[in-house]
């Protein structure tokens, strides 16, 4: 990887340029470079790997302030993750999880609290709808199913509302919608919530733990991926260089920033949709595309980490896991090392609370994460030895996590410009995924399909 | 380790529960299966399920027809669920016992299973 300085002021040519050193435009990088073709990455960032983000505790813990499990059926960025070296472990997921609804603090055992029964089988019940609905959105156009316009007409919220009897079930199916989106239910279209769960495989797969999306972490951190690809392609990415225009013609297309210009003759647009919609285009993209970039926002989250000298509710019988009706923090996990000290607990604030939380006082919010942690684990989790917060809204290149969903009517009405490439110009990133879209998975399957339609393009 | 008649006891008494949950009935109305169940410990305990309309209809020992669906895993695990005293989705069941079909099949199974656990 080449540093920031010698980046300065550079006027580049390659074959394809590709703009976004995340997984996704690493991926495209990597497969293109394979091809014989000549590509180069510039990325306005310090470092690659776009959400996911490795940063180590005061104490070297490594601690993942972005994107970080991996779980079955995600085979393309385990594929990766084995070319490159990327060891994973297994997050820590023994003995019983922790439900606090109405002031009160319960434990039980798997994906879904069984508390009070009834809940409990209104919340299966609107799980099983909503996967069966969920097979009938066509991954590579949801925007056909038989009752796309009639879903993406309303939100996941309304389907709750209207759906789902009891009040608690309605209150976990929303707190699920947080947690798999870091928006609120109210915030995305229904059609939207089907297809994000058709692509990967079902709620199982995106709520579970062991045999879901949580179950395995990286050793070095999910950051060591993108880093290890990164430096596999060593100088052809190009590090603290933001790109601000794009410019295409009859002759090639250039992308140019203050430190670097590069010409080529095809580009990877690599980064999320909403940040896409602020590069200035020349000549300027149709509004159909623009008016899709306009419309499809990023979610809201704090990831919050606390290390203990160990982690003491293992010995407890915990897992770490909770789900909780208040407080900013209601999702939490063990979040501890492969080694298992220190312990670590990791917390999320998301959507409305996140934008709550947001605006407060870090000293406030911290009180507040840390009250959460108190509630549900007892005194000695709200005195952590170092308490770590990373909200992705205030990330100038990301803006938001995990990922930019579709408010409603947004696929039925622009849908079909997400992927399609505009003259020289193809775009990447989790959101154009069809499997695992919103998850790293879904990245690497972008750069891959990206690559492959540049390589038609270039007749390679 | 459960034997195959322990085996076929429970699952004789899970089809019952089955049969009684209006739940079951209501929520999987329309769901048509053939079952295959193996203990993977425990030599010829295979068993048979079919399902019809939603309703689990019968069990039956060996295996019989082409199966929708094929559950597998060690005896004692497969019975603790049969009788309903262990979370078909707890987290260690999650890994112990494993279904194979389509989507669809194993979907309207978990929330079957889970039913019949939660009394509904």
């Amino acid at each position: 990887m080449q540093p920031a300085a010698q980046a300065r002021s550079q006027v580049r040519r390659a074959q394809v340029v590709i703009v976004g050193a995340g997984l996704a435009g690493l991926t495209a990088a990597r497969t293109l470079v394979a091809a014989g073709v000549d590509a180069l990455v510039v990325e306005a960032r310090d470092r690659a790997g776009g959400r996911t983000y490795t940063r180590p505790a005061s104490d070297g813990t490594l601690l993942d302030l972005g994107g970080q499990w991996i779980g079955p059926t995600q085979d393309r960025i385990a594929a990766l993750a084995a070319a490159v070296g990327a060891d994973t472990f297994s997050t820590y997921d023994t003995g019983d999880n922790i439900s606090f609804r109405d002031g009160a603090r319960a434990t039980y055992n798997g994906a879904i609290p069984t508390v009070d029964p009834l809940i409990s089988g209104d919340v299966i019940e609107a799980l099983l709808n909503l996967n069966m609905m969920s097979q009938e959105v066509p991954l590579d156009a949801p925007w056909q199913a038989a009752s796309a316009a009639e879903w993406d007409a309303q939100t996941a919220a309304t389907w709750i509302r209207d759906n789902v009897p009891s009040a608690g079930a309605r209150q976990m199916l929303e707190l699920g919608v947080q947690a798999v989106f870091s928006a609120e239910a109210r915030d995305i279209s229904l059609l939207h919530f089907l297809f994000y769960t058709h692509s990967a495989g079902g709620l199982r797969n995106l709520l579970g733990v062991t045999g879901g999306a949580q179950e395995r972490r990286f050793v070095r951190g999910a950051q060591s991926v993108a880093n290890q690809t990164a430096a596999e392609l060593g100088e052809r990415v190009l590090l603290s260089a933001p790109i601000y225009t794009v410019t295409q013609d009859e002759r090639g297309v250039t992308v140019a920033g203050d430190t670097v210009s590069v010409t080529a003759e095809r580009a990877i647009i690599a980064i999320p949709p909403p940040l896409a919609g602020r590069l200035r285009y020349a000549p300027a993209l149709p509004g159909y595309r623009d008016q899709l970039t306009q419309r499809m926002p990023m979610g809201s989250v704090y990831k919050v980490h606390c290390l203990y000298d160990a982690p003491f509710w293992r010995e407890e019988g915990l897992t770490g896991q909770v789900s909780s009706d208040s407080g900013p923090v209601r999702i939490t996990f063990d979040n501890s090392p492969p080694a298992g000290t220190p312990g670590v607990l990791l917390g999320f604030i998301e959507g409305d609370e996140a934008r709550y939380w947001g605006r407060r006082p870090m000293e406030e919010r911290r009180a507040a994460a840390l009250a959460c942690f108190g509630r549900y684990f007892g005194e000695r989790a709200a005195a952590p030895q170092e308490y770590v917060e990373y909200s992705w809204a205030e990330e100038e290149f990301s803006r938001g996590c995990y990922a930019a969903y579709m408010p409603t009517g947004v696929w039925t009405a622009y849908g079909e410009a997400l992927r399609e490439p505009i003259g020289r110009i193809h775009w990447a990133g989790t959101e154009t995924a069809t499997i695992w879209n919103g998850y790293m998975d879904g990245a690497v399957q972008s750069g891959e399909r990206a690559a492959a339609e540049v390589l038609a393009a270039l007749g390679s | 380790m459960a034997t195959k008649a322990e085996l076929r006891e429970a699952l004789d008494d899970y089809v019952a529960r089955a049969q009684a949950s209006e739940r079951v009935r209501k929520t999987l109305k329309g769901w048509n299966c053939v079952m295959h169940i193996q203990a993977t410990d425990v030599p010829d305990a295979e068993f048979t399920a079919t399902i019809q309309s939603g309703e689990l209809l019968s069990v039956e020992d060996g295996l019989h027809g082409a199966a929708d669906l094929i559950v597998t895993g060690g005896s004692e695990d497969l019975a603790k669920v049969f009788w309903g005293e262990e979370n078909p989705a707890s987290n260690y069941m999650q890994g112990a016992i494993q279904s194979r079909g389509s989507q669809d099949d194993v979907m309207r199974l978990d929330a079957m299973a889970m039913f019949i656990y939660l009394g509904q």
